[in-house]
């Protein structure tokens, strides 16, 4: 186990792209924590370079206070699982994850003893003479976590370890990757690009958008306040106005306005988004209706409720309709239902504002 | 963008073994041809140029040798392209073994073919004897086109098989049962649906046959027996060049053969990027023979018998010959034990030397094509844009360059100080290599593109230092297609005679060299010994080919 201190990181393409600009944070030793972020984000050059597969043009990255700025990918004591998995063609599944104990110079009795340990680990005990081109996708995956975690890496790095896998599988696989490492007790960073991901396996969360990371933290706390507009998107935040500031209020026509929270001092253009979760679809004619309306463009029974799909201004989102009797008709106007503490308000400018709701 | 392992390599360094052999021992030679072409007299004259273009026998020559590699070419893809669909599309026993069988002539030297033709359609051959009791008059095809062309077809036929086959295997053949069952008859939706999937592999199985047959050289100088009609570029490039009477004149066409050659291997190059990309990787759709109609059943049977036949008796007439020539009537191993048994024939090539010394060409040979050939796979493989496209070009140049103008070329250009190199073991040697290095470059190459880049990153952060991925991974998965690639390098020099024959001398003969002069000098004993020796030869190339089929990945892409 060991803390990581990623510091400053720029990395470019050529001379004028930046992939990775200015990227900081931590992970404190034992966690998980996952990288997150949409493709070309930089999260993987990011990964490469803890790594040590890539070097970074400035910046360090330390484990255990430790730099590692001259310190060469083997040497580093860091366990990579790859995207593309890249499983030792020639090898069977054992010695696969053998090979870095064989690099350890660990004794081959031990070696042995290690192996079935964590092939154990995975489920795949049955499996070790095995070659690796007979095996599925998903049992290939954890041949590669297998071989990561042999050596007692003190920080294990995944790249995407469930882009490979479809989507039923993704859930158990999740829950499976969390089991197996909170067993091992290391230390984790996991790049992905499903948020549920992050959410299902990692106790802290690194945001990053092209090339920057915008936020890191604590998981709840980072899904909970996200810190900027794209990172609260990231989330599933959905935006209910996108208006100006008016009288205390946020407003936008033909939607509506919601009320702004007395400490925060914003003028101008705002954004007002809000979780999915939060939401409910009421008649207009509600009083808990938040002010907020919308045109119902279609429904998806769920259950004893129906799913509304309602157009807002431009924008489309999904709201729960649990109120007595039948949904209302394509066509016909709802109002939003929200609690005012779950909104989030993003300035449409440089500068972004967290809600100062908690 | 992942990709960078092999980004962050400086690939260039590897590129240094091929440019040390290409160098010197082809582009200098060649460009030395050329000028040697253009200035006859030690100055720039068109003069000779404008000599042979004048004189209408090279134009016929040019002509006649165009159009035996277009009929030769022709003629295999007819035959190849039935055979393709049974091998494709067919399941039946030892398909995998026959495949291979029908391949085996491809690593035969061209002088062990010729013979091995000349053994079964000659005089007394196993051809005339059916003949014979079919009570028909015996026939004499040496020295005609219809020879050389069996030949040709013979040697390339299994080219188009294995190109074609390779695509065809992976057509979806619901596409034309598709077009069926929306009206097309079975040879429209042949043509709608299949043919023009097809075409780009048939094209480039055609450019790469038309290169082979119109560089034929051995081929052609035995079973041409002597008729001056039936000479190739090639042949005319050798009589020049031996009799050393015009050596502009044959420079001049060296150079032909080369454009004509260059030109048939870039459309060979053109067509096959055609035929992988149009190749949608799904699993085989081959059907057991017993589920098969009854027209597939003729047609494999068909396909199977008469290929097979073709393909075999050529080779059994030369072993049968081998056994039976010079004895009186039973087999014996007289024609072998004699080899062995210098005395009394000082005069020619002890066949014992000759063999010592094509064992010793043909190992440090491929020893040194699989150094080269190696280092030339990675440059490739890790390099990208112009840099891998020039690349791919040099690999393709010695493939370019028929045998006799390598050959002719070391002549005009190592003959003074200080590069008198005549005579010397080393010209041998360096084009042996030179002619044997693409096949290994070609056979690591594949492998090396499809092992994922990352694999050697994953041992890397498993704590393994450079030299140990190398070792422990990189190594491992490269020793198949590697040691395939040194055993065709061994099979090709084995072989090698266009070269060979123009830069030999009598101390360090090769063994096609030995069956040539075996072959020239008159007497049973003497034909015996060409047949022993080529009957030795066709048995260790073809357990080498045999070797290397086994040797192959199943799938290369499917690790």
């Amino acid at each position: 186990m060991a803390s990581l201190v990623v510091e400053g990181l720029y990395r470019s393409f050529s001379d004028e792209v930046l992939a990775v600009e200015n990227v900081s944070f931590e992970v404190p030793d034992g966690h998980i924590a996952a990288l997150i972020g949409p493709s070309g984000a930089g999260k993987t050059s990011v990964l490469r370079m803890i790594a040590g597969l890539d070097e970074p043009n400035l910046g360090d990255v330390r484990l255990d206070g430790h730099s590692l700025r001259r310190v060469k990918p083997h040497r580093r004591g860091i366990g990579m699982m790859f995207q593309e998995l890249a499983l030792f063609p020639h090898m069977n599944v054992e010695d696969n994850v053998m090979f870095g104990l064989r690099m350890a110079k660990w004794p081959k009795p031990a070696r042995r003893e290690r192996a079935e340990e964590m092939l154990a680990l995975v489920g795949l005990t049955a499996f070790a003479t095995r070659r690796v081109d007979e095996l599925s996708g998903g049992e290939r995956q954890r041949v590669a976590l297998a071989r990561a975690l042999a050596p007692q890496p003190g920080l294990l790095l995944l790249d995407e370890p469930l882009g490979a896998i479809d989507e039923e599988r993704k859930r158990w696989l999740r829950n499976e990757l969390r089991a197996v490492l909170r067993s091992v007790q290391t230390t984790a960073l996991i790049v992905s690009h499903d948020i549920r991901d992050a959410v299902a396996i990692a106790d802290d969360v690194v945001v990053m958008d092209a090339g920057r990371v915008l936020q890191s933290g604590p998981l709840a706390t980072v899904v909970a306040y996200p810190i900027t507009a794209e990172a609260a998107a990231m989330f599933g935040y959905v935006t209910l106005i996108a208006g100006e500031v008016r009288e205390r209020g946020v407003f936008e026509q033909g939607v509506g306005s919601l009320p702004l929270p007395p400490e925060l001092r914003l003028t101008g253009r705002v954004r007002v988004m809000a979780h999915p979760s939060s939401l409910r679809a009421v008649p207009t004619s509600a009083g808990e209706s938040s002010g907020v309306t919308g045109l119902v463009s279609g429904t998806q029974p769920d259950g004893p409720t129906q799913l509304l799909k309602i157009m807002v201004g431009t924008r489309q989102l999904l709201a729960r309709w649990a109120w007595e009797g039948s949904a209302p008709s394509t066509g016909s106007q709802v109002a939003l239902a929200v609690r005012s503490d779950t909104l989030r308000f993003y300035a449409v400018s440089t500068q972004p504002v967290l809600s100062g709701a908690s | 963008m992942n990709a960078s392992w092999t980004r962050r390599r400086t690939t260039w360094p590897w590129a240094i073994p091929a440019l040390a052999l290409l160098g010197p021992f082809l582009l200098w030679p060649l460009g030395a041809m050329v000028w040697r072409a253009v200035t006859p007299d030690g100055s720039f004259s068109l003069g000779p140029l404008g000599d042979v273009v004048g004189d209408g026998y090279y134009w016929r020559r040019l002509g006649f040798t165009a159009g035996q590699a277009a009929a030769s070419t022709a003629l295999s893809v007819l035959v190849g392209l039935p055979a393709a669909y049974v091998f494709a599309r067919l399941r039946f026993p030892l398909r995998g073994f026959l495949l291979a069988l029908l391949t085996v002539p491809f690593v035969l030297p061209t002088l062990v073919v010729a013979i091995a033709f000349q053994q079964l359609v000659g005089p007394g051959g196993w051809l005339n004897d059916v003949l014979e009791a079919m009570g028909l008059d015996p026939i004499r095809p040496l020295g005609t086109l219809g020879i050389i062309l069996a030949a040709h077809v013979f040697y390339n036929v299994s080219i188009v098989i294995r190109l074609v086959a390779a695509v065809w295997r992976n057509l979806d053949p619901r596409t034309e049962e598709a077009a069926r069952l929306l009206g097309a008859g079975p040879l429209a939706a042949f043509r709608a649906v299949t043919l023009p999937a097809l075409t780009p592999a048939i094209l480039s199985a055609a450019a790469l046959v038309f290169t082979f047959t119109f560089t034929s050289f051995g081929v052609v100088l035995i079973l041409g027996a002597g008729n001056p009609d039936l000479d190739t570029l090639e042949v005319v490039v050798y009589r020049l060049a031996t009799r050393l009477v015009d050596l502009p004149a044959a420079a001049l066409v060296s150079t032909i053969q080369i454009g004509a050659t260059i030109t048939a291997l870039t459309l060979y190059s053109y067509f096959q990027r055609g035929a992988t990309r149009s190749l949608t990787l799904r699993g085989e759709r081959s059907r057991r023979l017993r589920e098969a109609g009854w027209g597939q059943r003729l047609l494999a049977f068909l396909v199977v018998v008469a290929l097979g036949v073709f393909i075999v008796a050529p080779m059994a007439a030369l072993v049968h010959s081998a056994f039976t020539v010079g004895a009186s009537d039973v087999a014996t191993l007289e024609n072998f034990t004699s080899l062995f048994d210098d005395t009394g024939r000082q005069s020619f090539i002890p066949p014992l030397d000759a063999v010592r010394w094509s064992l010793t060409f043909a190992a440090g040979s491929a020893a040194l094509a699989t150094v080269v050939g190696l280092a030339s796979a990675r440059a490739i493989a890790y390099s990208r844009g112009a840099f891998g496209a020039l690349g791919d070009g040099l690999l393709m140049l010695p493939l370019t360059v028929p045998a006799v103008v390598l050959g002719f070329g070391y002549l005009v250009t190592f003959n003074r100080d200080p590069y008198d190199l005549r005579g010397s073991l080393w010209l041998v040697f360096a084009a042996h290599a030179l002619v044997a290095y693409p096949f290994v470059v070609r056979s690591v190459l594949s492998t090396l593109r499809a092992v994922d880049p990352r694999v050697p990153e994953a041992a890397r952060m498993l704590g393994a230092s450079s030299w140990t991925v190398w070792w422990s991974v990189e190594f491992p998965i490269l020793r198949r297609p590697l040691l395939a690639g040194a055993l065709f390098a061994f099979a090709v020099s084995l072989g090698e005679f266009g070269a060979t024959v123009l830069l030999q001398r009598r101390e360090f003969a090769t063994l096609p060299i030995a069956i040539f002069d075996a072959l020239s000098k008159p007497g049973e004993a003497n034909l015996g010994h060409a047949l022993a020796m080529s009957t030795l030869l066709m048995a260790v190339t073809a357990a080498a080919f045999l070797l290397i089929e086994r040797l192959r990945y199943r799938d290369t892409t499917g690790f």
